[in-house]
């Protein structure tokens, strides 16, 4: 995987003086444990990034949500915030189906679109899932 | 001693002496047990003082009396066992009482003080196996002297899930699933933490696939805990010697971006 590390601690002017931006094709593992196609993958990409700079983004919004420090450095540590890419973002990550790799219509406890889902509580596949009577 | 005391007074109180076996069980009392004409009955709902103190009295006596002749007289051992207890050909032993009383429920010993010091609550989507895992925990308390109370069972959850049967124009069309999650609790009560660390290792060692054991525990403080809670926070804490020695990843990258260079000018300039 390329090591991503735009100069996030340093000032913003810096950013646009990094020698080697990052760049895709990045190479990453696919994912084992699920069905796997583009959107999987690309899902699966924002996450491993969100885990990679996970621990910076919260301390810049630590630092930028913290009254107690001089306005300025607060700006500058929102304005680092900012200027990472979208794919580090917590909010660009979405759930997928393991089976199928469907976003739409998804139960989480199961993880698994509602289809998946079906077919697999009809065959009792899942443990403790019944047809509902009553 | 003690019985011919008894004796005695019960000479004094007319009680007459029987034996165990003339006792009748409790579950035909009602038929074969003294007959009582409709006069007794209405004096014994309407008893003067004097006469209920005589009448208790005489049935304490009668109970204690019960009591002795239960000890005195020698008993045959006859337990009653599901499977035949037969000597085994292999190991030449019969059976062992404690492989027999895996047919039964699980005995529980009686509280000595009545403290709750644990509580295991088990869950899963299986009864059977969670009956098995209940079952399994209360009978190591039992071989361990643990009181416990019976296996309880808590409220039975169901999740409904309802997906369409089929997409879009039949959309309409539903299915519902439920998935039923069964709960289960077993207290401890009076073990002390050395013999409950014990248990709760054990019962984590050999835990079911398939059900989630959970365990809360009791501890006693003494009562001056409040004042040893203060006195840890007797001396004043500093904001950034209260932060040294931190673990949390975060903490660290904000300390490592606040002595930067970038951000150090800004706090700089406040001062």
């Amino acid at each position: 995987m390329a090591v991503h590390d735009s100069s996030i601690s340093g000032p913003i002017l810096a950013l646009h003086q990094v020698s080697m931006p990052f760049r895709f094709p990045v190479t990453f593992e696919v994912p084992k444990h699920c069905y796997v196609n583009a959107r999987v993958l690309r899902d699966q990409f924002k996450r491993l990034q969100y885990a990679e700079h996970e621990v910076t983004r919260k301390a810049l919004k630590y630092i930028a949500r913290n009254t107690e420090l001089p306005p300025r450095a607060r700006l500058e540590a929102q304005l680092q915030l900012t200027s990472m890419p979208k794919y580090t973002a917590f909010n660009q990550i979405r759930d997928r189906c393991v089976a199928t790799g469907n976003s739409k219509s998804l139960i989480r406890d199961f993880k698994l679109n509602r289809t998946a889902f079906r077919d697999r509580a009809r065959a009792g596949l899942i443990p403790g899932v019944k047809v509902a009577s009553w | 001693m003690l019985s011919r005391v008894l004796k005695s007074h019960s000479a004094n109180l007319g009680v007459i002496r029987r034996s165990f076996g003339t006792f009748s069980p409790v579950y035909n009392s009602s038929s074969s047990g003294p007959e009582t004409t409709s006069d007794d009955k209405k004096s014994a709902k309407f008893s003067t003082p004097q006469e209920y103190i005589e009448q208790k009295k005489l049935e304490r006596a009668q109970e204690e009396i019960f009591q002795q002749n239960l000890l005195e007289e020698e008993f045959k051992y006859q337990p009653k066992y599901i499977s035949p207890n037969e000597v085994d050909p292999i190991t030449g032993r019969p059976i062992p009482i404690n492989v027999e009383l895996l047919k039964y429920k699980p005995l529980n010993l009686p509280k000595t003080h009545g403290h709750e010091v644990a509580k295991l609550k088990f869950r899963g989507y299986n009864e059977d196996s969670l009956i098995r895992a209940a079952e399994f925990a209360a009978r190591s308390a039992y071989y361990l002297g643990i009181p416990t109370n019976k296996i309880t069972s808590l409220k039975t959850e169901k999740r409904l899930y309802t997906v369409i049967k089929s997409p879009f124009a039949q959309a309409k069309t539903k299915q519902n699933f439920h998935r039923t999650t069964f709960n289960k609790e077993l207290v401890a009560f009076d073990a002390n933490p050395e013999v409950l660390d014990l248990w709760l290792s054990f019962v984590n060692k050999h835990a079911i696939e398939g059900v989630e054991y959970k365990a809360s525990m009791t501890t006693h403080e003494s009562l001056d805990y409040n004042k040893q809670i203060d006195a840890l926070a007797a001396d004043e804490f500093e904001l950034p010697q209260a932060y040294e020695g931190t673990t949390d990843p975060v903490a660290k990258k904000v300390e490592e971006l606040l002595k930067s260079d970038t951000f150090k000018q800004f706090l700089e300039e406040k001062k």
